[in-house]
């Protein structure tokens, strides 16, 4: 008892004490109490875009098991509330949770407060109300046409504002800086800064017209995941794996070798979308080289996370966002596999056109991008909420929800995708027996997505529980309960 | 424009952007932008006194051994 | 120098990005726009470029694809899909409805496949009377029912199963337009092999 009341007194002295010493702790609280604010509300937002979104993708996936559910009414029709799942996850959950974890690691790997915090707030409230703008009107039935870049001019303007002044606080905090050298999540973070505004204006000029357009639109599709959501996901890796291990990253060399072939590779991946199609064999042939080049900068990234994870499984036993990470490492890997084999022609051949291209963008997104953020959500709230996660058993039940539901998701997809495009290429079967074939699949998928549902909200009340210090009152946070569990001098607080 | 004159204009690109690339790295090494020191210690960057190398962070999941959360 | 590193650093970033928009879509862009409109390629009617609106609204294009592959190349030729689609033949098309899913046929051609404006209205207002064990939605919005048609109405020929009792169903006019681009989905005019450039197709 004694114990306990000790160490309450010490969090609540030390949460609540001005920032006053220079000792390396208090200067990195005083960072992370710079962006408190700005990292939770993009956060929040982030978080609430993935329950609506995995709720639409929900409906989605059940409109394929039963296609009349729901029927009469235009807004839920299939052809809607789709591109309303991909918006709602990607320039919703991915770009502002992405985002929430890129201006924290900013603050910690350049060592200095967060600048101009004020365009942050701005950022997020332009870029929420673009995607919430751009949702409503593709329920409304409005549509450019494109997938990926589906949503009005005006909201697709106020997405790109948005970034814009969120780019304008990170570079600023990068002048700033006071560390000599850049550690690798900053280059990825920083070539996104300057990546994404002009990849989305260009995309969004409207332009070009025919096939052009269609080379645009992939160029475009498959560049958002190379200079913003991949870059993001590697951040988030590189500096999550060896920060939470205690492990410098393996190899610092292929690290910078795996940035520079990344830059130059997965910028002309695009095409691969479009295998098959009509365009001039070269630019196909271009895509699907740079796609296969693309198992260089991979494997760089793979030695370094999986090397410096190996030998410290056990770890994962212990740290919910060293699971989520490695789980999310370890799909980058997969998946990226993957899509170097699925660009090849005649891989493509079966696959194009399939559930097979569904499973992969999930396991991309998903298994990859969004596990990674949600490990790095459960990393940062502590440290910025000054405030543990009440219940460890949600954690639990989130990783495993979120892991089983994915995993089954993505067998699901690519084997009945398999399936169905071997089919379709027969031509002695009648079209709708690939159809029927996908059937039982699609119920699995729509397993998967209910049970990755279930973890998402209860990963959503949790959050809510600590913004609000709510739930059983935990009184050391994480980082200050190992101190304490190390014995060593420096577990007083200062 | 077709075939031809397309495939020229894109090896040119390709030459041009490579003799560029090549000329920065050799600039990058002669004035030593990549000292030995950096890509030795790069990647230490993320770790400092107060959370060093060899301290693992995160351990939510950590059962304390005498039922309280506050220490092991 | 800490100024020149960033600075090569952001050219180095901006120059990977560039260069490969130049690549994918700047270069063939300048190449493609040279293509002549087929002769045997008319433009959208207004009812057509209506239609085709309503299939961006209802978002077709996330399960049918408009693109027909080469010889040799899955079985398009064998399914009597048309020939293979080459760029000229979306001289018209903003924005592209190419799609990248097959969940349904392709449509590149349905107008030549399937020119019945009757089955068209079946299959819309639920597409599983006329194709059992399809996962289409049906989009009963594209028709209203009412007592008795009118002299200009369309009335769609439901089997009794389905039909609303005392009441006819007739379609709407976004009904018509949207039937009346599918129908004019027709791409089987011939192309010559100057303007055909699509991917495995070899140049003469």
């Amino acid at each position: 008892m004694a114990a306990q009341t000790t160490a309450k007194e010490q969090f609540v002295s030390f949460a609540s004490e001005a920032v006053e010493d220079v000792s390396e702790r208090q200067h990195r609280v005083h960072i992370d109490d710079s962006v408190t604010s700005p990292v939770v509300l993009y956060f929040a937002t982030g978080i609430a875009w993935l329950v609506l979104g995995s709720l639409a993708g929900l409906g989605a996936a059940v409109k394929f098991n039963l296609p009349d559910w729901l029927g009469g009414t235009p807004f839920l029709t299939f052809g809607r509330i789709r591109p309303v799942h991909l918006n709602a996850v990607m320039y919703g959950w991915a770009s502002l949770a992405g985002a929430g974890m890129v201006v924290w690691l900013t603050g910690r790997l350049c060592r200095v407060p967060i600048q101009k915090t004020w365009a942050l707030y701005v950022s997020a409230i332009l870029w929420n109300i673009g995607v919430l703008f751009g949702v409503v009107a593709l329920l409304f039935g409005y549509n450019q046409g494109m997938e990926w870049l589906e949503f009005p001019r005006p909201a697709g303007g106020l997405i790109a504002l948005g970034f814009l002044f969120f780019a304008y606080s990170i570079i600023e905090t990068f002048r700033k800086r006071q560390v000599e050298h850049l550690y690798v999540s900053m280059w990825y973070i920083l070539a996104s800064m300057l990546w994404f505004p002009i990849l989305y204006v260009v995309a969004n000029l409207g332009i070009y017209d025919g096939v052009t357009e269609a080379a645009m639109n992939w160029w475009f599709a498959h560049n958002a995941l190379a200079v913003w959501f991949t870059p993001v996901g590697l951040a988030g890796a590189y500096y999550f794996i060896p920060k939470v291990i205690g492990r410098p990253i393996y190899s610092y060399y292929l690290g910078l070798l795996g940035f520079w072939a990344f830059a130059l590779f997965y910028n002309w991946n695009g095409i691969h979308h479009l295998v098959g199609g009509p365009l001039p064999t070269w630019l196909v042939t271009v895509s699907i080289v740079a796609s296969v080049m693309m198992f260089v900068p991979v494997m760089a990234v793979a030695v370094n996370h999986h090397l410096t994870t190996i030998g410290h499984f056990r770890m994962l036993k212990y740290s919910p966002t060293l699971r989520f990470v490695v789980f999310g490492s370890m799909s980058y890997t997969a998946v990226s596999f993957q899509g170097s084999i699925e660009s090849l022609r005649s891989f493509s051949e079966v696959a194009h056109f399939t559930h097979y291209t569904i499973g992969h963008a999930h396991l991309g997104v998903y298994g990859f991008l969004s596990m990674i953020l949600f490990g790095a959500i459960y990393y940062i709230m502590p440290r910025i909420a000054k405030w543990e996660w009440p219940y460890p058993k949600l954690i639990k039940l989130h990783f495993w929800m979120s892991a089983i539901g994915i995993a089954l998701y993505v067998i699901a997809m690519c084997t009945g995708g398999w399936i169905q495009g071997t089919m379709m290429n027969d031509p002695s079967l009648p079209f709708i027996a690939s159809v029927n074939a996908t059937k039982p699949y699609l119920w699995a998928r729509s397993v998967g997505g209910t049970m990755m549902l279930i973890g998402h909200l209860a990963f959503a009340y949790q959050f809510i529980l600590i913004i609000y210090r709510s739930g059983p009152t935990r009184y050391v946070p994480a980082w200050f309960e190992l101190r304490q569990a190390s014995g060593s001098e420096e577990s007083k607080p200062v | 424009m077709n075939l031809p004159v397309a495939i020229i204009i894109i090896i040119s690109f390709v030459v041009v952007a490579g003799a560029l690339t090549l000329a920065g790295f050799v600039w990058a090494v002669r004035t030593k932008q990549f000292s030995i020191k950096q890509l030795n210690e790069g990647a230490k960057l993320i770790f400092d006194d107060e959370e060093p190398i060899g301290t693992p962070q995160d351990m939510i999941f950590q059962k304390p051994s005498n039922g309280s959360a506050n220490h092991r | 120098m800490m100024f020149i590193r960033s600075f090569i650093f952001f050219l180095g970033v901006l120059a990977a990005l560039v260069l490969g928009w130049a690549g994918l879509v700047g270069l063939p862009n300048i190449m493609i726009s040279e293509v002549k409109p087929p002769k045997g390629l008319e433009r959208y009617t207004y009812e057509q470029a209506y239609g085709r609106s309503i299939y961006i609204r209802e978002g077709c294009l996330y399960c049918h694809s408009q693109q027909v592959r080469p010889v040799g190349f899955g079985a398009d030729q064998e399914r009597f899909w048309g020939r293979p689609s080459v760029p000229a033949d979306y001289v018209y098309d903003k924005p592209h409805l190419l799609g990248t899913m097959r969940t349904g046929p392709d449509l590149f051609n349905i107008g030549a496949r399937q020119s019945s404006e009757e089955w068209h209205m079946i299959h819309l207002y639920n597409p599983r009377i006329v194709s059992p064990g399809s996962v289409m939605p049906p989009f009963p919005w594209l028709f209203e029912e009412k007592i008795t048609a009118g002299p200009d109405d369309k009335v769609v020929a439901l089997p009794d199963s389905v039909a609303p009792k005392g009441k006819v169903v007739v379609v709407t006019p976004e009904g018509r337009a949207l039937i009346a681009y599918l129908i004019g989905l027709n791409h089987t005019y011939p192309v010559s092999q100057v303007s055909a450039s699509n991917d495995s197709t070899k140049k003469k």
